[in-house]
């Protein structure tokens, strides 16, 4: 699927017309992940989004010395989004789970599209507040959990 | 009585701190003021959405269901605290239960509302989702804070020996 048609389904962004969706899309920068690299690492100070496109990513976060994994990412899935909002360093480390393709758009051309045309702006904070609202679910659910646990 | 603009910056200065005061005036518009008697539900956790609240004065208490049947206090919400923002983000269920404690007032923008404002004043509407972001953002970072610190008997149990690395 190419990076288009996976923004085109993204909640916020499917009310776009096509040229906004063509000007999204030369936004981000494409590339391929080999199985096991880091996208974004815990403490880091890069402001990065990114979006799956093929393959799966893991979120890993750390408890004492061991590494737990709080999520695990499909396509389609836009990821790293915390730093983008807030701008302190992330809050937990991504890696691919197996060779991966993914589509990232730095903070400043976020920035760009949050002051560009009413409709890319609009709909791109939708579609951050959505994907950062399931986030938050996700691991709401994963910090319940723990309590019923423990 | 709906806020004036001046009201709603100074009670809530983070809804609006990306918004320039002069632009308030059709979110403050669009205000419904709601009032709760005590015991009266804001949200009924995995109910529908009930909008996005901004609490006046008065509280909620913050309930969950536990895998008994009961329910359990989490917590309360006082007022300057924001209502309903995971629903009102991603469209779906309520996230927890909410419960007035005392007599409550909120002011509520619908999801109708929202997107008549968002049709005849998008930036203002992107204002509003940036402020919420920044809300959940906070709230995310607050959840992988409480598995990380979480007992380590607790974390066997849920991620496995070792965790998944």
């Amino acid at each position: 699927m190419s990076l288009r048609e996976v923004l085109a389904r993204l909640p916020g962004f499917s009310r776009l017309e096509a040229a906004d969706l063509d000007a999204l899309d030369a936004a981000f920068v494409r590339r391929e992940v080999p199985a096991g690299q880091v996208i974004v690492r815990a403490g880091a100070h890069d402001h990065s989004a990114h979006l799956l496109l093929t393959g799966e990513v893991g979120v890993f976060g750390r408890h004492g010395d061991q590494e737990v994994e709080l999520d695990r990412l499909g396509p389609g899935t836009l990821f790293g989004l915390v730093p983008l909002v807030d701008d302190a360093p992330r809050t937990s480390t991504c890696r691919a789970l197996v060779p991966s393709r993914i589509a990232s758009l730095d903070r400043g051309a976020a920035t760009l599209l949050s002051h560009q045309t009413a409709p890319i702006a609009l709909a791109f904070q939708r579609a951050l507040g959505g994907e950062l609202a399931r986030e938050f679910r996700r691991l709401d659910a994963r910090a319940r959990g723990l309590v019923g646990a423990g | 009585m709906r806020p004036s603009s001046d009201e709603l910056a100074k009670r809530f200065p983070g809804v609006v701190a990306a918004a320039h005061r002069a632009d308030l005036a059709p979110l403050v518009t669009r205000l419904e003021p709601v009032t709760f008697e005590a015991g009266e539900l804001y949200a009924r956790e995995g109910g529908p959405a009930p909008g996005l609240g901004l609490l006046v004065s008065g509280g909620f208490s913050v309930e969950l269901a536990t895998p008994g049947g009961a329910s359990e206090v989490l917590g309360e919400v006082g007022p300057g605290g924001v209502l309903g923002e995971v629903s009102f983000l991603d469209g779906g269920p309520s996230s927890a239960t909410l419960r007035a404690t005392a007599e409550t007032n909120v002011w509520r923008l619908d999801m109708a509302a929202f997107e008549a404002l968002a049709s005849a004043h998008p930036r203002l509407a992107v204002a509003l989702l940036h402020a919420m972001s920044e809300t959940l953002a906070a709230r995310i970072r607050r959840a992988i804070g409480r598995i990380e610190t979480a007992r380590p008997e607790s974390v066997r149990a849920l991620f496995g020996v070792g965790g998944a690395s």
